[in-house]
């Protein structure tokens, strides 16, 4: 389990470090995704229990002893839902990306600095 | 009652509805958007009235018939109601003011507004962290998509950035949401908090709060992680803007609220500074900002920043139930109103740098709730920011947290100077015509803000911790006729000056007998002078909204002033008087920079008046009566110091005197008159009090009296050798003014009987000749047109009626016998040798005779020699100028004959202190050292100068006149008058001998103090580079440091 949580990490390290060393904005916005990426695994391994199976009642897991076989669901549900988030700011950040590079034909974060100080 | 879910559901449905029947219902669409709209506002409304009518328990709403954990709760009490109604209802007034967007956008920006609407009512009300993530994002998601409906280049970028942000801060959200989960086993609020203090992994603990506790850092726009909000602020349409300003920090705000008690004291102390830094640097940065969108960012990420703090500091305490309504509500409500409805101004305005502003003017209404916001945004009364930032100066102080009092009031005047600016500029008439869009939508939604606004003022008003019984009628009367005249604008000019003379005799009629001691000495002074002066206000011509309600406030402040029961009183009364002189003496022309000068030296002294008080405050316990002062307490000296000093400035002491020669100057001819004359005395009155009830303190081995001795003789010396060298008539008077009122401040520190005596009577003697002078110099400025002493010249003939004015008033002044300015100096000199201060005397006695050398100019350069050409048809000085003049000469005289009149009520009110100094036998008052028969001397002075004049008149037959240029000079006969007549830097030989007591050693100082804070600004705001990428780098730099903190400090 340590080892998903360290390549949880890694993945939002790698995010990061895309987010502050790349000019390009859809690769920071990429960046962005990885540094999520990483946070949903680092919630599924949370909910992780040594043994037990995914929290999904059909018939190899009768909802009577449901609470002994699955892992904790909470997290996975949580994860659910922070990935349709994340998707959707995603693709929202890349239309804004697509209409200003449409306006400035360039895709270069320090090329946007109208606004300042 | 509605459940509030519905609110959820109904937003939510009419979202879903829209888009899908936008061909069927294209005309119902709208309607059904504000019906939705409505229905919100109606539910909340509806709940408001529950909790504040019959005071309701907190309601607990459970989602899919379960209790939680398995749930989702929804929790509203009086304060989510209240926010809830106050939430919808802007939201509302949003949709009004876009309305012209949502036409053209269609079906699109309702959706957005309706997602944003629920996103907020969720944030508020949930009690489920995880679902208060989602909220937070529906939150983002439809505002990032607001910002970008504009499509342009600014607002895409500035959308950009927000997204990384936001991005950012809810990755943390939910790693720290997932660490507190996995650690209490719950994601109900009231269940993890609960649960938290009994969990052993305290480290881990605290890495899954302070992940929280960062992500809230960066959506509620903290220093210095919210290089991106300042770009959103500038770069979105106001209308936008003022929605995420205004109800969208609010919801924001109350999330991290709900979250605070999770937090440990030693991360509440990190979010306590964390705010108060942000409120510091961004109020600085401010001062520097001229795009006013920014600027307006600036301010309204600092007012989260404190709002925040406060809140943290709360939870500290465990007193958040009783801090939240006492000071959280009313500097959030204050942010709140003042920011959406300035930001929705300046989408009405559409000008982007503040100095182009002055077009506001063209709408009146505008305009006038324009200085209204910006007004209560500065913290001044009667807003509710004031009584947040007074709440909290007082409750910090008794948690003895002086510090932070400091910054938070060093903030709060950097804020004050960048809004006040703005405003300064709005109040010169701009003469470019610009043809300001007036959209009623956009107006109508502006005014919806503003009477809320209004309605929350006045509750604060009412609730505001006054002492109704003991401050009553008497306290609140003298503000109500400005307040009066300002909403009847249509008014005659005249009328509306009779009616303010006739409103402070009444007053003066009822309410002055029931007064006594010091207060009644000093209201019967204002008083009769207000009503004077205000005659010499009928010559006005002009119409003009704003003068006599401004005057009034100003007398009225005054009085209110002598009137207060406690501190409160005082500094409510104080700042409205620094507020109404302020606007007074910028309607001068020409007056911009100076009026700016005057009202920051002015609150600057104001705030360190109530650094002041909060050092005192803790002395009884929470009391807010002036005895707080007569405690001794730790910090007396450091008290009395820093009240003395918001009086020094009043006083135009020497080295805070920067202000008063521009200032008078600049101000209209007659309100100079009030400002000398009588504004003057209210740093005198605050003396009085202080010295009274802290008597005078020593700080170590100085005694700080003592101090204020020299600190007055040199003002003294000093004021009157600058006004020996002015040209002006105005600046000259203005820093007589400076001197004599130095000679009252040494008077007060001789702190004895006979020296108080003198200096009461030297104010009195003051108050009388600025009277006169500055309405002789108005006159005389009225006729000629010019303030240039050295441009005038035989006047004598013209206006003999201002030239006998003027010869009385500096005799008076000078402090020869027999008239008044003697009595004042005899009294004051035998007090400082009684004292044993003979420095000080000499220091005094030479000062005096330099006054002379002023005095005489007043005369010389003004009305003798012979009279310019372009002001030979010059007439005298109107009646109105006149009357009040010859009033108070005969006041004088009365005073100069019996001036026991005058020194047994001074006696009364100084006895009860000091004891008895002096004793009458008959009409001869005798001192410890000598006595003065003044009614003798007044009569010998008369006999001699009948005899003189009888034997004038007898030999005046024998006098031949002759015409102007029947003169000879060095064999030359001159043909101008300009060669005739030397007056112009008549003192050039003393200023080569003596100059260097009067080079500006003051100005240079503050100038640098201020260009510093300039430079500071400046080189502070450079951080936000306007890169995406430096905001996320600031971003994950205030990471490693909060993580740094909460790892290191343990």
């Amino acid at each position: 389990m340590n080892i998903i949580f360290l390549i949880g990490f890694a993945l939002m390290i790698t995010g990061f470090w895309g987010m502050l060393t790349q000019k390009n904005m859809i690769k920071i916005i990429l960046g962005l995704a990885i540094v999520e990426t990483g946070v949903q695994l680092i919630m599924v391994a949370f909910g992780f229990i040594e043994g037990r199976t995914a929290p999904i009642l059909d018939s190899a897991v009768p909802v009577k002893k449901a609470v002994e076989m699955i892992v904790d669901p909470v997290p996975q549900a949580l994860v659910l839902t922070a990935i349709v988030i994340g998707v959707a700011v995603n693709a929202l950040a890349l239309t804004f990306i697509i209409k200003m590079y449409q306006k400035k034909k360039s895709l270069n974060i320090t090329e946007y600095r109208d606004l300042k100080w | 009652m509605v459940n509030p879910i519905y609110i959820i559901a109904v937003l939510l449905g009419i979202g879903f509805i829209l888009p899908l029947t936008e061909k069927k219902l294209s005309k119902l669409g709208p309607w059904v958007f504000y019906a939705g709209m409505i229905f919100t506002a109606l539910v909340s409304y509806q709940w408001f009235r529950f909790f504040i009518v019959s005071g309701g328990e907190t309601y607990h709403i459970f989602t899919a018939g379960v209790k939680p954990p398995l749930s989702i709760n929804l929790q509203i009490g009086l304060f989510e109601s209240v926010l809830l109604f106050v939430t919808n209802l802007t939201g509302l007034a949003g949709a009004v003011y876009m309305t012209k967007q949502i036409s053209e956008t269609g079906v699109r920006a309702m959706v957005l507004l309706l997602l944003l609407l629920l996103g907020l009512n969720g944030l508020i009300l949930t009690r489920d962290i995880f679902n208060l993530f989602v909220f937070m994002e529906i939150t983002a998601i439809s505002t990032y998509s607001l910002i970008g409906m504009d499509v342009k280049s600014r607002s895409l970028s500035a959308g950009f950035k927000y997204m990384t942000a936001g991005g950012l801060a809810s990755a943390f959200l939910l790693l720290g949401i997932i660490i507190v989960y996995s650690l209490t086993g719950t994601l109900n609020l009231d269940g993890m908090i609960r649960s938290a203090e009994g969990i052993k992994n305290v480290k881990l603990l605290s890495i899954g709060s302070m992940m929280i506790l960062f992500s809230f850092i960066i959506e509620a726009k903290q220093f210095p992680a919210n290089g991106w909000a300042l770009d959103v602020y500038e770069g979105t349409k106001p209308g936008v803007a003022g929605l995420i300003s205004g109800i969208g920090t609010t919801a924001v705000f109350f999330g991290f609220y709900k979250i605070m008690p999770l937090f440990t004291n030693e991360t509440l102390k990190i979010v306590m500074w964390a705010g108060l830094i942000t409120f510091f640097f961004s109020n600085l940065m401010g001062m520097k900002q001229e795009n006013v969108k920014r600027m307006l960012g600036y301010s309204s990420v600092a007012q989260t920043g404190l709002v925040i703090s406060v809140s943290a500091w709360s939870f500290m305490l465990g007193n958040d139930k009783l801090i939240f309504p006492m000071i959280v509500l009313p500097l959030l409500f204050n942010h709140f109103f003042t920011k959406t409805g300035l930001f929705w101004i300046a989408g009405l305005v559409k000008k982007d740098t503040t100095g182009l502003w002055g077009s506001i003017t063209e709408n009146k209404i505008l305009h006038g709730i324009f200085i209204i916001l910006i007004l209560a945004l500065s913290g001044f009364p009667p807003f509710p920011g004031f009584w947040g930032k007074w709440n909290l100066v007082l409750a910090m102080s008794l948690d003895s947290n002086f510090f932070y009092i400091w910054v938070l009031l060093a903030g709060s005047l950097f804020e004050a100077a960048y809004l006040l600016k703005w405003a300064g500029i709005t109040l010169k008439k701009d003469k470019s015509k610009d043809i300001l869009e007036y959209n009623s939508y956009k107006m109508l939604a502006l005014q919806i803000v503003v009477l809320i606004f209004f309605a929350v003022t006045v509750y604060y008003f009412m609730t505001g911790n006054f002492d109704h019984t003991n401050g009553g009628l008497h306290f609140y009367l003298p503000f109500a006729l400005g307040t009066g005249l300002l909403l009847l604008p249509f008014i005659p000019e005249k009328l509306k000056g009779m009616i303010s003379m006739s409103v402070i005799a009444v007053y003066a009629f009822y309410f002055l007998p029931d007064q006594n001691g010091i207060g009644r000495f000093f209201n019967a002074m204002f008083l009769s002078g207000g009503f004077f002066l205000t005659f010499a206000t009928l010559n006005r011509k002009d119409r003009s909204r704003s003068f006599y309600p401004l005057l009034m406030l100003m007398l009225g402040s005054l009085i209110a002033l002598v009137n207060s029961d406690n501190i409160l009183h005082f500094f409510f009364s104080w700042e409205i008087m620094t507020l109404s002189s302020y606007f007074l003496i910028h309607r001068g022309k020409g007056s911009a920079e100076e009026s700016f000068r005057y009202v920051m030296f002015s609150l600057a002294g104001a705030f360190l008046m109530l650094l002041g008080f909060a050092y005192s405050f803790p002395n009884l316990n929470g009391q807010m009566s002036f005895g707080i002062f007569a405690v001794p307490g730790q910090f007396t000296s450091l008290s009395f110091i820093l009240i003395s000093i918001g009086f020094l400035v009043k006083s135009a002491a020497l080295g805070l005197h920067l202000w008063i020669a521009g200032s008078y100057a600049k101000a209209e001819d007659d309100t100079s008159a009030f400002l000398s004359a009588l504004l003057s005395k209210a740093g005198i009155f605050g003396f009085v009090m202080l010295l009274l009830a802290m008597g005078a303190p020593s700080a170590g081995k100085f005694d700080l009296a003592y101090i204020l001795s020299w600190i007055g003789a040199l003002t003294a010396l000093i004021g009157t050798m600058m006004a020996i060298y002015e040209e002006d008539a105005k600046r000259l008077l203005a820093y007589s003014s400076m001197g004599q009122v130095g000679y009252i401040i040494l008077g007060l520190a001789i702190m004895s009987g006979l020296g108080w005596t003198a200096a009461l009577f030297q104010m009195v003697n003051h108050f009388l000749i600025k009277g006169i002078l500055f309405l002789a110099i108005a006159g005389v400025i009225y006729r000629t047109g010019t303030s240039e002493m050295y441009k005038m010249g035989g006047l004598i003939k013209k206006m003999p009626w201002s030239f006998t004015a003027v010869m009385f008033g500096i005799i008076a002044i000078s402090g020869v016998p027999p008239l008044t300015g003697f009595g004042a100096k005899w009294l004051m000199y035998e007090a400082l040798i009684e004292k044993g201060w003979y420095l000080q005397t000499g220091m005094a006695f030479f000062a005096s005779t330099v006054a002379f050398l002023y005095c005489f100019r007043l005369i010389h350069a003004i009305f003798l020699g012979q009279p310019k050409t372009e002001f030979r048809n010059v007439k005298e000085a109107p009646a109105w100028f006149l009357i009040p003049q010859y009033v108070f000469i005969m006041a004088i005289f009365f005073f100069s004959i019996f001036p026991r009149v005058l020194i047994d009520r001074i006696s009364a009110a100084v006895e009860p202190f000091f004891g008895k100094s002096l004793t009458w036998d008959g009409n001869t008052v005798i001192s410890s050292l000598g006595y003065w028969n003044a009614t003798a001397v007044m009569t010998i002075v008369g006999v001699v100068f009948v005899v003189l004049a009888i034997g004038l008149f007898i030999k005046l037959p024998k006098v031949q006149k002759v015409k102007q240029f029947n003169i000879v000079f060095a064999a030359e006969r001159p043909e101008t008058p300009e060669l005739t007549h030397f007056a112009y830097e008549f003192f050039r030989p003393y200023r080569r001998a003596m100059g260097w007591m009067v080079r500006p050693y003051a100005t240079r100082f503050w100038r640098s103090v201020t260009e510093s804070a300039y430079t500071v600004s400046d080189a502070l705001r450079k951080i936000y580079t306007g890169n995406g990428q430096t905001y996320i780098f600031h971003i994950l730099l205030v990471l490693v440091i909060l993580f740094y903190i909460s790892t290191g400090v343990k």
